[in-house]
């Protein structure tokens, strides 16, 4: 179980995280919802180990985080930025192949590389320089680095998205969700920052509202999609409506 | 075709054509240093020039005048000389691999970004100033006192880069060569300063620290630079795969579990090492680390582990043909090599700079 409890941050003046806390299960898609500068990436980073709160502490399966070096880290956890440029030119494959442990079997890895490649459907450019593919085809070899790192360690441990969505199509977003679904079906635990509150709504088991650094509501889709959270988060009227699989906000109702 | 083919048979386009470009350097090594035993004011023919190799393993010199005066030139004067240029060329070439990969930026070259004139500032200092010096210090440094000097001066150099360069784990490419510039330009005038105040006499050795040369080798400076170049190597190796890692970010690199400030701390000290007995023993020579590492990008693919064993061999390959050019095209005076790696390497690195215009930011 990932736990934080009561992380601060400040950079400058400015708070970016002001006493939030957060848990993750196995087998459970945690999204994160919440305007432009709420600290949602911020409180990734300080999940992934990356930044160092002020104050508060994260666990990671009972250890604290500032006592696990980064290898240990990256057995448990792997974390999909929101873009990621590489400097020189390396092949898809090469990216997906960097989520390998250094020393690891060579067919066993190639065949969790060509997995992860055929799920993120970018098997056929696999032998592409990264650099020449598009934002959203770069997105998903990262996703697929990201899924080896965790499944050459058995394939439980935690995925830390940062809208993972963002530069995708629609069946891409929906495969993207679905590939989150299953990892945590398979045992593993997921944190997803997703801006489009439809797709949080769908995918997720739990959603965290986040605003000025702080959790102002968390709870199950039903609970956070309705009139009034989206109003206290966004500060904008919008229409929610029921569909079969939940509850959805119509953007063309949004009046600012 | 079953699951396990499909496996194996993915992607892996680039190992196998990197096998081959790893040959052909060897091969190329392998022909440059045979050619600079054999070219020279006597030419000597290449099986000669083995057969000479052969039995100077075994401590024979020939019988005929002729044929000791070929085992003289081949075994005291030449190989050295061709044994150095192997040992900087893969040096320069390694150095410039491991700094593009921990800057994530294929423009950094140890001459360029300030760091062989760092070497070159501390080296001259120390012939200079160091007498003083010597009585304080223990013989074992003394001993060594010019490589390490020179050590310390490029160390001190790459620290002021990664300062001036880097902001929150990145360098934006105006920044290293507007730092490195900086940095060259000082320790250049430092090194001219100091050369004036010391000897007129000195003078003459002025373009040996700025333009680099490898006249003069002897075994002893061999003796010197190896265990620094060897470190280099080792240093490099052991990286690498936190090196491929580095390439998608700092924070990339930390996520996937490796120790990002451990791979820089070993690449900073291991790069000073080799520059720094680089330009202890042969002067400033520019742009190998550049070219070189470039041209197995190119080719082989940008994987650190490929590119560091190729570019110590291309690296070697390179510097001993162009040690062949600097002694042969104007005898019986001798052209500072680095004169001829900047005629090869100023119009690559102009083209490298325009194609990449846009994507270096």
């Amino acid at each position: 179980m990932y736990v934080a409890e009561n992380i601060r941050m400040r950079a400058g003046a400015k708070v970016i995280l002001d006493g939030v806390s957060l848990s993750l299960q196995s087998g459970k898609v945690v999204a994160i919802v919440g305007p432009n500068g709420a600290g949602k990436s911020s409180l990734l980073k300080v999940l992934a180990g990356e930044r160092k709160a002020d104050s508060g502490t994260v666990t990671l399966d009972g250890t604290p985080l500032s006592n696990t070096g980064a290898a240990a880290l990256a057995k448990k956890r792997a974390v999909l930025p929101q873009s990621v440029v590489v400097a020189f030119p390396f092949l898809a494959a090469e990216i997906v192949a960097l989520g390998l442990p250094q020393y690891f079997p060579k067919v066993e890895g190639a065949r969790i590389v060509e997995r992860a490649l055929r799920g993120v459907d970018m098997f056929g450019a696999r032998e592409q320089v990264y650099d020449t593919l598009s934002g959203g085809e770069r997105q998903r070899v990262q996703l697929a680095r990201v899924l080896v790192q965790l499944w050459a360690h058995g394939g439980r441990g935690y995925l830390l998205l940062d809208e993972p969505t963002a530069s995708l199509d629609l069946p891409h977003q929906l495969a993207t969700l679905r590939i989150a679904r299953e990892h945590a079906s398979a045992g593993g635990g997921v944190l997803a920052v997703l801006h489009d509150i439809n797709l949080a709504a769908m995918s997720a088991d739990e959603i965290v509202a986040m605003r000025d650094g702080r959790v102002i509501a968390r709870g199950t889709p039903a609970e956070i999609v309705t009139d009034d959270v989206i109003h206290a988060l966004y500060g904008v009227r919008a229409s929610v409506g029921t569909a079969p699989s939940g509850p959805f906000l119509l953007p063309q109702s949004v009046i600012f | 075709m079953t699951a396990g083919d499909a496996a194996l048979s993915i992607s892996w386009r680039r190992t196998g054509w990197a096998r081959i470009i790893l040959v052909a350097c060897s091969l190329l090594v392998i022909i440059a240093f045979v050619a600079s035993l054999a070219i020279g004011p006597v030419v000597i023919a290449p099986e000669k020039v083995l057969s000479i190799l052969w039995d100077g393993l075994f401590g024979l010199r020939g019988s005929s005048g002729i044929e000791l005066r070929d085992a003289i030139v081949v075994l005291d004067i030449r190989l050295p000389r061709t044994v150095l240029a192997v040992v900087v060329g893969a040096a320069l070439a390694v150095a410039g691999a491991v700094l593009q990969g921990v800057f994530r930026n294929p423009l950094a070259d140890p001459g360029l970004v300030g760091i062989s004139p760092g070497a070159a500032l501390a080296a001259v200092a120390w012939i200079v100033f160091g007498g003083a010096a010597a009585a304080y210090v223990p013989s074992i440094v003394t001993n060594h006192a010019l490589p390490l000097a020179a050590f310390a001066g490029s160390l001190l150099a790459i620290f002021l880069l990664h300062k001036l360069a880097t902001h929150e784990g990145r360098t934006s490419v105006a920044n290293l060569l507007f730092a490195g510039i900086a940095l060259g330009a000082l320790a250049s005038a430092g090194t001219g300063l100091i050369i004036f105040i010391a000897s007129d006499q000195q003078l003459r050795e002025f373009t040996f620290w700025t333009l680099g040369s490898l006249g003069g080798s002897t075994w002893q400076r061999v003796g010197l630079a190896l265990p620094f170049v060897l470190a280099l190597l080792a240093g490099s190796f052991w990286i690498a795969r936190g090196l491929d890692a580095l390439a998608l970010g700092e924070a990339e690199a930390f996520h996937t579990g490796v120790n990002v400030e451990h791979v820089k701390r070993i690449a900073i000290i291991v790069v000073a090492a080799g520059v720094g007995a680089a330009v202890a023993v042969s002067g400033i020579i520019g742009f190998v680390g550049l070219v070189v590492p470039h041209l197995l990008r190119l080719s082989a693919g940008p994987s650190h582990k490929t590119l560091i064993a190729g570019s110590a061999l291309l690296g070697a390959a390179l510097l001993t043909a162009s040690d062949i050019f600097a002694r042969t095209i104007a005898t019986p005076a001798e052209l500072p090599i680095g004169v001829v790696t900047a005629f090869i390497g100023t119009p690559f690195f102009i083209w490298l700079l325009r194609r990449n215009r846009r994507s270096f930011g």
